[in-house]
């Protein structure tokens, strides 16, 4: 999948970036749900100078938010990480078949705590979106700017958090939500 | 006793019934539902003793679930398990006639602390 970029969107809210989770907020809130669901395959350790290698990219899922805060939250991971998660959360054994459809259900449920988690430190009123999960990068909404960017080690392996403010549907004509992703998995 | 089960994620589904039988509660027959519609049908079709249900589900949310319950005379004890937590949330749940509302990620303890005077310890 190719890779979008997020330009810088004059039209965002300065009060958006200003509202936002930080760096730290964020990295707390992905070690948080790992620990909770995922602790049997070790702990996630903040990795402040993970590698970015957009090819190994395998798993991805969003959610967003929209109303008086409108962000996108995405999480990332390489596939074996992806394998491993929904193994975990399935309490599947290592020959026990594991499918797309698993594993697009897993890093979309991901997703989902992480984003229900931001919103909770955000004082703002804002509806969460059903996640969309991609198999590889999901693309971003046109007039997206991001905010933070976080990843923990797992597994030896990187799990990354982006968080994105999303220009308004009058600064930029076209709908939030998902509409400006693609790449989605059924 | 019958327990309902309704998220959209069947990781989820799974995760809440690992976390039942952790925090005490692995007795209990659990019937799965995808999504509020189904859940409202297998409200009426197996007469349920609890619903634990997400709320952010395609076809019908939790919060539409349990409002059409509560329209149709039905009283099933009903809590939320579910991302979001915010106050706004939680009053809205309390409105609607739900008991409480746990917010992921949550723990076996938090499970019992909400189960405990419903189920039994």
């Amino acid at each position: 999948m190719s890779i979008h970029p997020a330009p810088l969107d004059p039209g965002v809210d300065p009060t958006v970036a200003a509202s936002a989770p930080t760096s730290a907020d964020l990295e707390a809130l992905l070690v948080e749900t790992w620990e909770s669901y995922l602790s049997d395959g070790g702990p996630a350790i903040p990795w402040p100078t993970a590698p970015v290698d957009d090819e190994t990219v395998g798993w991805s899922a969003s959610v967003c938010f929209d109303g008086t805060w409108r962000c996108l939250v995405a999480l990332e991971m390489q596939g074996t990480t992806a394998e491993a998660a929904t193994r975990e959360l399935l309490a599947l054994d290592g020959d026990e078949e594991i499918t797309d459809e698993d594993i697009s259900d897993a890093v979309g449920e991901l997703v989902n705590i992480l984003g229900g988690a931001v919103k909770s430190i955000v004082a703002a009123t804002s509806s969460l979106s059903l996640p969309v999960v991609a198999a590889g990068r999901v693309a971003l909404p046109r007039h997206s700017t991001r905010l933070c960017d976080v990843a923990v080690r797992w597994h030896g392996r990187p799990v990354r958090v982006h968080l994105h403010a999303v220009g308004s549907t009058a600064d930029t004509g076209e709908h939030t939500g998902h509409t400006g992703l693609t790449g989605e998995v059924p | 006793m019958k327990i309902i089960v309704a998220d959209d994620s069947k990781v989820m589904r799974r995760i809440v019934v690992r976390t039942l039988r952790q925090a005490g509660h692995g007795g209990h027959e659990v019937i799965e539902a995808e999504n509020g519609r189904e859940c409202l049908d297998l409200v009426t079709d197996r007469t349920p003793d609890l619903v634990l249900s997400d709320w952010n589900m395609p076809e019908m949310t939790g919060i539409e679930c349990l409002d059409a319950l509560r329209a149709q005379g039905t009283e099933v004890p009903f809590g939320f398990v579910t991302s979001e937590g915010s106050p706004e949330m939680r009053e809205r749940a309390a409105r609607s006639g739900a008991l409480f509302l746990i917010a992921k990620p949550f723990t076996a303890e938090t499970f019992a602390e909400a189960l405990d005077p419903l189920l039994g310890s």
